[in-house]
């Protein structure tokens, strides 16, 4: 504040000592006429008709300013300053009393309010521009209502000339030199093309409105020198210079033309270029009227008519100023809502917007937003609204479509898909009907990155989309039991999406089996049970990549292999069919179509593959055995118990006679057990081990 | 080269006449020449109080330019000349005022360079300024002077302007107020400003509607085009001009908060011209007082 008060004080001296300088003159020479009386007289008069037209002048030029203006002293002006504003209007003293209030701390407060109105234009036809003179000071301009003749106006370019008459009567104009060089007029032209004015606008402040117009050009004028121009060779100086042995008068006229030519050149240069391209354009004459004629005051009255009718800026601060600033790329701006905004919400109204805004968030992120609450409370909340997918965080769908609908399945169905993988294939969304599936798309491309893999054989672009973020570890390890809980969810999800498309639940038991097999035995085993019964029950789902004569070959050709081979791995069998196929194409049988239509799964994708080996053979520890017949339940017992006891089991033979005992109800015969066990196993010592898989018996 | 041979034989025949008159009075210019061997201070405070009669032999000297001094003297005595020759050339020619202003304003150049070797001092304290034309009755250059007529010395000027305390003062936006140099307050008149405007004003277009209605949870971050926001901007009231007591001014749109302020001075004359070019028409509406810039308040927007 002191700060304040002391730069004020200096700029409001400079501010009245330029006020009172011209009555500075008045009062210098009237000491000096005193002391002037002893010496010779002849000084005094001459001096005093100066400061007489000095009053003359500023009493003409600002009847308003000589009420105010005061004398030169600072003492006396501040004293005379106060009463004479006291008797002035109210505003004065307002202004007056800014340094009092600013040492008293009080609030700013208003002290005038001004409305602002806005018209496009202010007639259809009629244009705003603003016409400077660079090279007339402000206090000598043009005598335009008198003098101007003509305005031409190029409407294209906004180029502008003015003819202004000249007073060859007059005592300043040199008659012969007019004469001779046929000057009867002076025309201001824009030397350069006006710039149109984008952003600016006249404001007519009338009382206590203010209207604003754009301005459609800001034009300068300078004088033109055509006769010059028309006759500009140097050597017609010369003689013209020449000629001034003779008359005195024209050399000066003479030198200052030169002396203006010379600098005109430089300007009229770029004209003359701009001019040239624009020559096509003709001038449309106009006639001039000054402020005070009638049709001006018409302009001016349509200028201040106004309209009531507000225009809305509902635009938010934030995104003001994102529209100022636009960056780089929008791309690394950050998108969606401000966390101002965010952060003025309600907490739970806030978390909503939070989950609808983007389609996954960390719980790290989400528990910045939410301060109020506690960890336990955010949980609830979220495992309200939410779902954990890969240790992020989304919207449910019922809170993004309260309805229902069409986009509940797709948007459910797509979040499944990602929870069994970081990676969907387009052949996993295997759904019928066009629409949902591009609306499945749809959402995909909301959870995932959409790209395109080159399939090999056909080299068609094979669709898939992988998870935009990476998923969240520390949120697993912190919240163990939650994720549990999350995916017993997603099973619900799939046991209601099983009823919905029959085929993806099949594949996703397939797919289930496959995940957790090393994890839990327990699981593996009654999901393998469920194979065997979806097996035997249903028709192999009918949509696959494989063609139907490759799929109804297939198992045939499989158990042809495992009665060659009792145990095969995966490689094997693969390696078996080939040769099935080139050994059955040799012999020319009527076989050979149906092995090599069985070799043709080998190039479909392999998950197909292990799923129709799935459906003939079962898996243990990496190999595959052809699946037991009913009338053979000891056989499954072996399995099972192979299965059981994980990589490398070894079985003992009173092992597997108690587990028989325990499961059939009865006593294993010699030979059934001879049969199964050379079957499957090979005796090392005194213990059973599971064959292996590539071959070898 | 050739202006100057102009200029030096249009001063030849100017002398002829007046050295006849000289001969007719021999005794004032043995006067003179006694005055020549005194000292410096002495010879001008003499020529000041010597009659106006006398003006016309000391021109004599003009011709015989070889002493320093006299540099001096004859442009001082150019200034009394001026007024004579102006009495008597005025009604014959209309053309010789200018080139004694041309003249006179070279040699003051050279008599204030001297005087201020000499006796600066002095010279302020004696001396009033004197403006170089007569403002009334006189051609006066077009671009000259460049301050207004009468405002006073230009050297008080020029220090208050370009001196040492104005050039270390620095501009600080909270100190300045532009109430006060707009003249805002007290003016029931009618008076124009030139409005300088941001490009984007805080007015929502009608396609990011359209797309608000869609729905989707997914925000597409468009960059803003910058365009001129006055050609799509309806008409009708846009918001209110609130000034405060300190001086500063407030243009609110909405919920924006805009900073009036004033532009840079202009010293040239600028007319706002109606231009209707259907009906050929230009009318001159007024004249601009001050030019004014919007910029918004960026404080008081909170990120």
């Amino acid at each position: 504040m002191d700060f304040d008060d002391l730069e004020e004080a200096p700029i409001k001296a400079t501010s009245r000592v330029s006020k009172f300088a011209p009555k500075s003159s008045k009062l210098k020479p009237k000491p000096k006429s005193e002391p002037a009386p002893p010496k010779p007289e002849p000084q005094p008069p001459i001096s005093k008709p100066e400061p007489q037209e000095f009053v003359a002048a500023t009493v003409k030029k600002n009847e308003d300013d000589g009420v105010e203006t005061v004398p030169p002293t600072h003492t006396k002006p501040e004293l005379d300053a106060t009463v004479k504003m006291e008797e002035a209007e109210d505003e004065p003293e307002s202004v007056r009393d800014d340094p009092i209030d600013e040492d008293i701390p009080e609030e700013d407060t208003v002290v005038r309010e001004i409305d602002v109105f806005f018209s496009p234009s202010v007639d259809a036809q009629t244009q705003l521009y603003v016409f400077q003179y660079p090279l007339r000071p402000s206090w000598r301009p043009y005598d335009l209502d008198e003098q101007c003749e003509e305005v031409r106006l190029k409407t294209k370019t906004s180029e502008v000339e003015i003819d202004l008459s000249i007073d060859l009567d007059s005592d300043h104009i040199d008659k012969e030199f007019a004469t001779k060089y046929n000057i009867t007029k002076q025309t201001l032209s824009t030397t350069w093309k006006p710039s149109h004015a984008n952003g600016c606008a006249v404001g007519l402040l009338m009382g206590d409105k203010l209207h604003l117009h754009p301005v459609h050009a800001v034009v300068q004028l300078r004088p033109t020198l055509q006769h010059l121009n028309s006759g500009g060779s140097k050597r017609k100086n010369a003689a013209s210079t020449g000629a001034n042995a003779t008359v005195k008068i024209e050399g000066s006229n003479e030198e200052k033309s030169v002396a203006t030519s010379k600098k005109q050149n430089k300007q009229t240069g770029p004209s003359i270029i701009e001019q040239k391209s624009d020559g096509d354009e003709c001038w449309v004459p106009l006639k001039y009227h000054s402020c005070k004629s009638d049709i001006s005051s018409r302009y001016l009255q349509q200028m201040v008519t106004q309209e009531s009718s507000p225009i809305n800026f509902t635009m938010r601060a934030y995104d003001y100023v994102t529209a100022l600033c636009p960056g780089g790329s929008s791309n690394n701006l950050p998108k969606g809502l401000s966390k101002r905004y965010l952060l003025s919400l309600p907490v739970e109204e806030r978390l909503k917007k939070m989950l609808e805004d983007r389609p996954l968030h960390r719980f790290s992120a989400i528990k910045h937003f939410a301060p109020e609450y506690s960890e336990n409370e955010l949980l609830g909340f979220l495992q309200q609204h939410a779902i954990l997918v890969w240790g992020l965080w989304t919207a449910k769908s019922s809170l993004l479509y309260p309805d229902g609908g069409v986009e509940t399945l797709a948007r459910d169905y797509s979040l499944l898909l990602f929870s069994k993988s970081l990676k969907v294939q387009f052949s996993d969304v295997s759904i019928r009907g066009g629409e949902l599936v591009n609306r499945v798309r749809n959402c995909l491309k909301i959870f995932g990155v959409e790209r395109n893999d080159l399939d090999k054989s056909t080299g068609k672009p094979n669709p898939y989309w992988k998870f935009r973020e990476l998923p969240d570890e520390s949120f697993k390890k912190l919240y163990p039991d939650i994720v549990e809980k999350q995916e017993e969810l997603f099973k619900g999800l799939e046991k209601q999406l099983s009823g919905f498309s029959s085929n993806v639940g099949k594949r996703k038991i397939g797919k289930n089996a496959v995940a957790n097999q090393g994890v839990n035995t327990e699981v593996h085993k009654s999901e393998s049970s469920d194979q065997r019964v979806t097996s035997l029950g249903r028709v192999p789902p009918a949509k696959m990549t494989m063609s139907n004569e490759t799929r109804h070959a297939l198992p045939i050709a499989l158990k042809k292999l495992f009665q060659t081979h009792k145990v095969c791995s995966f490689k094997l069998i693969c390696e078996g069919l080939r040769e099935m196929a080139v050994s059955k194409a040799m012999l020319s049988k009527g076989d050979s179509k149906m092995a090599v239509d069985a070799a043709h799964s080998l190039d479909g994708p392999h998950n197909e593959l292990m799923a129709v080996i799935s459906e003939v053979a079962c898996e243990i520890n990496g190999s595959y055995v052809l699946k037991s017949s009913p009338d053979d339940p000891f056989r499954d017992v072996v399995i099972d118990m192979l299965c059981g006891s994980g990589p490398n089991a070894k079985l003992k033979k009173a092992e597997i006679l108690e587990a028989a005992r325990r499961k059939l109800g009865r006593e294993v015969a010699s030979n059934e057990y001879t049969k199964v066990m050379s079957e499957l196993c090979v005796s090392k010592g005194s213990v059973w081990v599971l064959k292996s898989g590539d071959g070898s018996k | 080269m050739d202006p100057d041979q102009g200029t030096s034989k249009a001063r030849k025949p100017k002398f002829k006449p007046r050295n006849l008159k000289a001969v007719r009075a021999p005794k004032t210019e043995a006067d003179d020449k006694r005055n020549e061997d005194s000292e410096v201070p002495r010879a001008l405070s003499r020529r000041r109080h010597e009659n106006p009669a006398k003006r016309e032999p000391k021109v004599e000297r003009k011709s015989s330019v070889e002493v320093a001094f006299s540099l001096g003297s004859s442009s001082s005595h150019s200034l009394r000349t001026y007024g004579t020759s102006k009495s008597i050339d005025s009604g014959t020619s209309s053309g010789s005022p200018s080139k004694y202003f041309a003249n006179e304003q070279i040699r003051s150049i050279a008599t204030e360079d001297q005087n201020d070797a000499s006796n600066a001092s002095a010279r302020k304290i004696k001396r009033e300024y004197k403006e170089p034309w007569d403002y009334e009755n006189s051609y006066y250059p077009t671009t000259l002077p460049l301050r207004k007529p009468n405002s006073g010395d230009p050297e008080i000027l020029d220090e208050k302007e370009f001196g040492e305390a104005a050039t270390s003062v620095e501009y600080d936006e909270n100190t300045v107020n532009s109430a006060a140099e707009l003249e805002i307050l007290e003016s029931e008149e009618q008076r124009m400003f030139f409005f300088q405007i941001p490009t984007p004003l805080p007015m929502d277009k009608q396609s990011n509607k359209g797309k608000e209605k869609i729905g989707t949870s997914t925000v597409s971050g468009e960059a803003t085009k910058s365009k001129n926001a006055l050609e799509e901007l309806p008409r009708g009231y846009m918001g209110k001009m609130l000034v405060y007591k300190s001086g500063a001014i407030k243009l609110k749109l909405g919920e924006t908060l805009l900073d009036v302020s004033p532009g840079s001075n202009c010293r040239c004359v600028q007319d706002v011209m109606a231009v209707n070019t259907a009906q050929k028409q230009c009318c001159n509406l007024g004249e601009i007082s001050k030019r004014v810039v919007v910029v918004p308040d960026l404080d008081s927007i909170e990120l």
